[in-house]
């Protein structure tokens, strides 16, 4: 619905702004909302009513003709667009995507981080998603199209019971034959003994309620992306071992990088995609730190990963594709590695990104704020900006994050804490500079508006030196509360 | 005479050792093979005149500020060496401006979040054997003598310095490991000043072991922007000359 809006000039959207819109198809002579915006529902109008009906309700709706085959393009290209999170999408019209996210989530900060991460990009683009993770392909079109959440990751198969059997993707006159009979839920569907649905309601119900649960397997169609570098390998007998797998990438990679060559290109992204005989689909993904066309170091990378392929009962094709390119000028090698700032180590970088994720890899650059913990953010260890502090105020080693709060021996206002208890541990404090005074700001969080933080570096009997600070806020005993934020070289 | 032969025939088996533990003679070898600390009490401990590089230093600490200590100590040895810093952790929370008042710029370091330790160790080991680095600081609370060894053999192979960090129990003993050098730093109350402030923070810096045989103990201040340790000035009351204990020579672990 959205993406159709989108397709609209932006005069004709802007005339179309909170007005009732639907979407309508002729079926059996009849003219049937497919779709319908925020302002058609509120009207009470949903798919599948008829157009005359839903003008009965509301007789200012618009109705725009439908386009499958525009739709099922620009879904293709989404789901092309959606291989950044994963190397194997598929587009399942009419109107959803699946990602396998197999090996894929870590990288995104785990499995809900990932569906808020994919909801929040479609939302980048306009459109309003239903986001699920399961099992099976299956299970994840139920949950997404039928769960009451936006966002679901699902870890049984009981998960799909509560859900009505239109979930199934199954076609409307079965879902009605079953709804007839009482098999209203998933739940239902599952007590009945298997054998009596083929002969009843048709081979494809058992099929589809296999597939959701995880019982046959269900292969989905990688998309692949239309304008990239591709080299393909088909075998004439199924391969297995991990020395075949190497000698495949060894026979791919070269001719590729020759084609990257050609155009001038470096490869930032590759996929490797192995098809087995019994239609999955296994995949090595790979990211550079910067582009790159060397062969060698492509081998290796690739040949790092073959012990995650599991070639089931043989694979009988491969392709590596580099799908996202970047332009690289053949130069002159630098003999020199750089002594000053991290000079040539790309291929160092590649390959401990790869192996902990290229998240977890990064270089540091300032930020310019008083807040002590903003000051240093994630870099690009590729390239990143020098990094300078100006303050020459002593600061910490370490930094605790969040900062521990600590008991503090009462003392005159606006002077360092004479004794604190950290962690169960009591220290006097014989040394103490401060305050240097910080305050909120209030431009990146309002919640920050009033906050001062006083920071003093106090030294113990021991000699441990600490960064604590005073938040100046009051709390409702009219106290101060104090925290450890660092501790000192 | 006699000592005389006998130090030549030492000098011949050690040599001969090497050379069986290295399988071959080291090819590739970086310019700087020691890398002094500027305090002649502490260099001359080396035959080479200061802390090995290619090979593997472990640094020991006991508290929270302890292994602060322990962080300012290799991030101030590798921003000596001038060149780039692999730093791998589990919880890299160390505060990049500290570090540069340490001496390790942070425009030369790297950054690797691993997921256990055991990540740490494979991380540090591929960086050292990768051979384009300064340095590799890795922290690993757990380290035996085999992985120990692995990482000593790759800090050579490589010809990269290798720190590894340890948090430690006071009463926890400590296991033979495959280290060049073994440190133990606490924190120093720093010098008392007529005015209620505090000066420079100082350590308790104790080289356990090394392979030199050399051990001992200093009281040493933080080092400086450009990562070298100062020893305090002479006090009035004399209390601190370094070295203030020195054992006899054992060998290394």
């Amino acid at each position: 619905m959205e993406a159709r809006l989108r397709r609209l000039s932006p005069e004709a959207n802007a005339a179309l702004v909170d007005k009732p819109i639907v979407i309508a198809n002729l079926e059996d002579q009849h003219r049937i909302v497919l779709a319908v915006n925020a302002a058609a529902a509120a009207d009470g109008i949903t798919p599948g009513l008829a157009l005359a009906h839903a003008r009965a309700v509301q007789p200012n709706v618009v109705a725009l003709p439908a386009q499958p085959l525009d739709d099922a393009r620009a879904l293709e290209r989404l789901a092309v667009w959606c291989l950044r999170y994963s190397p194997l999408v598929s587009a399942c019209a009419p109107d959803s995507i699946w990602i396998d996210a197999t090996g894929a989530t870590h990288l995104l900060g785990g499995e809900t981080k990932m569906l808020e991460t994919i909801q929040g990009a479609m939302a980048g683009h306009g459109l309003t998603a239903r986001v699920a993770m399961a099992a099976s392909p299956g299970a994840a079109w139920a949950l997404a199209h039928f769960c009451p959440h936006a966002v679901t990751v699902s870890s049984a198969p009981a998960d799909l019971n509560p859900l009505p059997v239109m979930a199934l993707r199954i076609s409307l006159a079965t879902g009605r034959s079953l709804w007839r009979v009482g098999l209203k839920t998933i739940a239902d569907l599952r007590h009945v003994p298997r054998a009596t649905l083929p002969r009843r309601f048709g081979k494809d119900l058992l099929l589809r309620l296999d597939q959701a649960l995880g019982q046959a397997p269900e292969s989905i169609e990688a998309v692949l992306p239309p304008a990239a570098k591709r080299k393909r390998l088909t075998f004439a007998e199924p391969i297995g071992t991990a020395d075949d797998l190497k000698r495949t990438i060894a026979l791919l990679a070269p001719p590729l990088c020759a084609e990257l060559e050609k155009s001038q290109e470096g490869a930032r992204k590759l996929d490797l995609l192995f098809f087995r005989t019994d239609n999955r689909v296994e995949t090595i993904r790979l990211a550079l730190a910067r582009p790159s066309r060397n062969s060698a170091h492509f081998i290796k990378l690739l040949s790092d990963k073959v012990e995650t392929v599991d070639p089931g009962f043989g694979i009988d094709a491969a392709v590596l594709t580099a799908w996202r390119t970047e332009p690289l000028f053949p130069h002159q090698i630098d003999a020199d590695r750089g002594v000053d700032g991290i000079g040539d180590i790309s291929d160092l970088v590649d390959s401990l990104a790869n192996q902990v994720g290229a998240r977890n890899v990064y270089c540091i650059a300032s930020h310019a704020s008083d807040i002590p913990e903003r000051v240093m953010q994630p870099a690009d260890p590729a390239n990143h900006p020098p990094a300078s502090w100006s303050t020459n105020l002593p600061r910490p080693v370490r930094l605790f994050s969040p900062p521990e709060p600590i008991e503090v021996m009462a003392m005159m206002p606006d002077h360092p804490p004479a004794r604190f208890t950290w962690r169960g541990e009591s220290r006097l404090i014989t040394h103490a500079d401060g305050p240097e005074r910080v305050f909120g700001e209030w431009w990146q969080d309002i919640r920050e508006v009033a906050e001062v933080r006083d920071y003093f570096r106090v030294e113990d009997t021991q000699g441990e030196r600490f960064w604590l600070y005073r938040d100046s806020r009051l709390t409702t005993e009219n106290t101060h509360r104090w925290y450890v934020h660092g501790v000192f070289a | 005479m006699q000592t005389g032969r006998k130090t030549a025939v030492l000098k011949d088996l050690r040599e001969r050792i090497h050379r069986l533990e290295r399988l071959e003679a080291p090819t590739r070898r970086s310019a700087v093979k020691a890398l002094p600390f500027g305090i002649p009490a502490l260099d001359s401990l080396w035959s080479e005149g200061g802390l090995p590089t290619s090979a593997l230093h472990e640094v020991n600490s006991v508290s929270v500020a302890g292994f602060a200590a322990a962080s300012a100590f290799a991030a101030a040895s590798a921003g000596r060496l001038g060149k780039p810093v692999l730093w791998c952790s589990t919880s890299p929370d160390f505060y990049a401006p500290g570090l540069a008042q340490v001496g390790l710029p942070v425009s030369r370091l790297i950054v690797v979040r691993a997921r256990s330790e055991k990540e740490v160790l494979a991380v540090m080991e591929e960086a050292l054997r990768h051979a384009s680095l300064g340095c590799v600081i890795g922290e690993t609370p757990r380290l035996t003598l085999t992985t120990s060894r692995r990482l000593a053999l790759a800090a050579e192979s490589g010809a990269t310095m290798a720190f590894t960090l340890r948090r430690r129990r006071k009463d926890s003993a400590l296991e033979p490991i495959a280290a060049a050098s073994r440190w133990r730093i606490n924190a120093a109350p720093s010098s008392p000043h007529l005015i209620p402030q505090s000066g420079r923070g100082r350590w308790t810096l104790e080289l356990l072991r090394s392979r030199s045989g050399a051990t001992g103990s200093w009281n040493v201040e933080v080092p400086d922007t450009q990562g070298y340790l100062h020893l305090p000035s002479a006090l009035a009351d004399g209390s601190t000359v370094a070295p203030f204990e020195s054992r006899g020579e054992r060998r290394a672990g």
